[in-house]
């Protein structure tokens, strides 16, 4: 799966991209499921996550109960207070709408915060997909792994 | 409707500026080809029920939040500043 990055324009010069204007944030489109909905969010794509996480709102559109999920506090990096997360499996699925979908069950995280974008991390994501990032194209490919098992539809 | 992320967000970068201004900050769903919001607000779960309540199926809008022109996007850190701003 191709991701394009979606191009977003500052207003002023941004000094890290020598004056440039244009942002290009490797954001995909996820299908989340659950036993009461689906809907599609954009999500990030963050090599740097540990962990998939979702804002709490997302659990109560999918109809997925969090009083039974798994809870587990996620120490943020140089933080002192950790952050309680509570942990359920929901489904996943991602799609080039050409040639590629990719549907998969996922342990993802949801939190009481209000989490501006999903964070699609290495549990639940980005393990089951080899990613590379093509920063000239700005864009990101997404190819499964032999971990992968969930479903090419 | 056939989704096509690719040519979802193509849209979405071209949308024009001076409407977009007017969706700094907020939670917004947008159409399945990027070039038309169909609700927004300040809080996702309105959005939704808004959606719902035009009787558009939840999984033919794309959720998202439109960042202010100079907000920069630290992934996670994301995790943090909502946590401080409760």
């Amino acid at each position: 799966v191709r991701v394009a990055y979606l191009a977003g324009k500052a207003r002023t010069p941004q000094p890290s991209l020598r004056g440039g204007l244009v942002r290009y944030r490797p954001i995909i489109a996820v299908r989340v499921s659950g036993p009461g909905g689906t809907w599609i969010l954009d999500g990030l794509l963050d090599s740097g996550s540990d962990d998939t996480i979702f804002p709490e709102w997302v659990a109560a559109m999918i109809g997925v109960d969090l009083t039974i999920a798994v809870e587990h506090d996620i120490q943020l990096a140089g933080r002192g207070k950790p952050l309680r997360c509570r942990f359920l499996p929901i489904t996943l699925r991602i799609t080039d709408g050409i040639q590629e979908t990719y549907e998969w069950e996922a342990v993802a995280g949801f939190v009481a915060v209000p989490l501006r974008c999903p964070l699609l991390g290495q549990a639940g994501f980005l393990e089951y997909f080899d990613l590379t990032f093509q920063g000239a194209d700005h864009s990101a490919l997404l190819s499964p792994n032999p971990t992968f098992a969930g479903k090419r539809i | 409707m056939n989704f096509v992320p690719e040519e979802h967000y193509r849209n979405r970068a071209q949308f024009p500026q001076a409407e977009l201004a007017k969706f700094y900050g907020k939670e917004v769903a947008w159409s399945l080809d990027g070039t038309r919001i169909v609700a927004s607000g300040d809080d996702p779960r309105t959005v939704c029920a808004a959606v719902q309540k035009a009787g558009v199926p939840s999984d033919e809008v794309v959720l998202g939040y439109v960042p202010f022109p100079d907000e920069v996007v630290l992934g996670g850190a994301w995790l943090a500043e909502a946590e401080d701003a409760k």
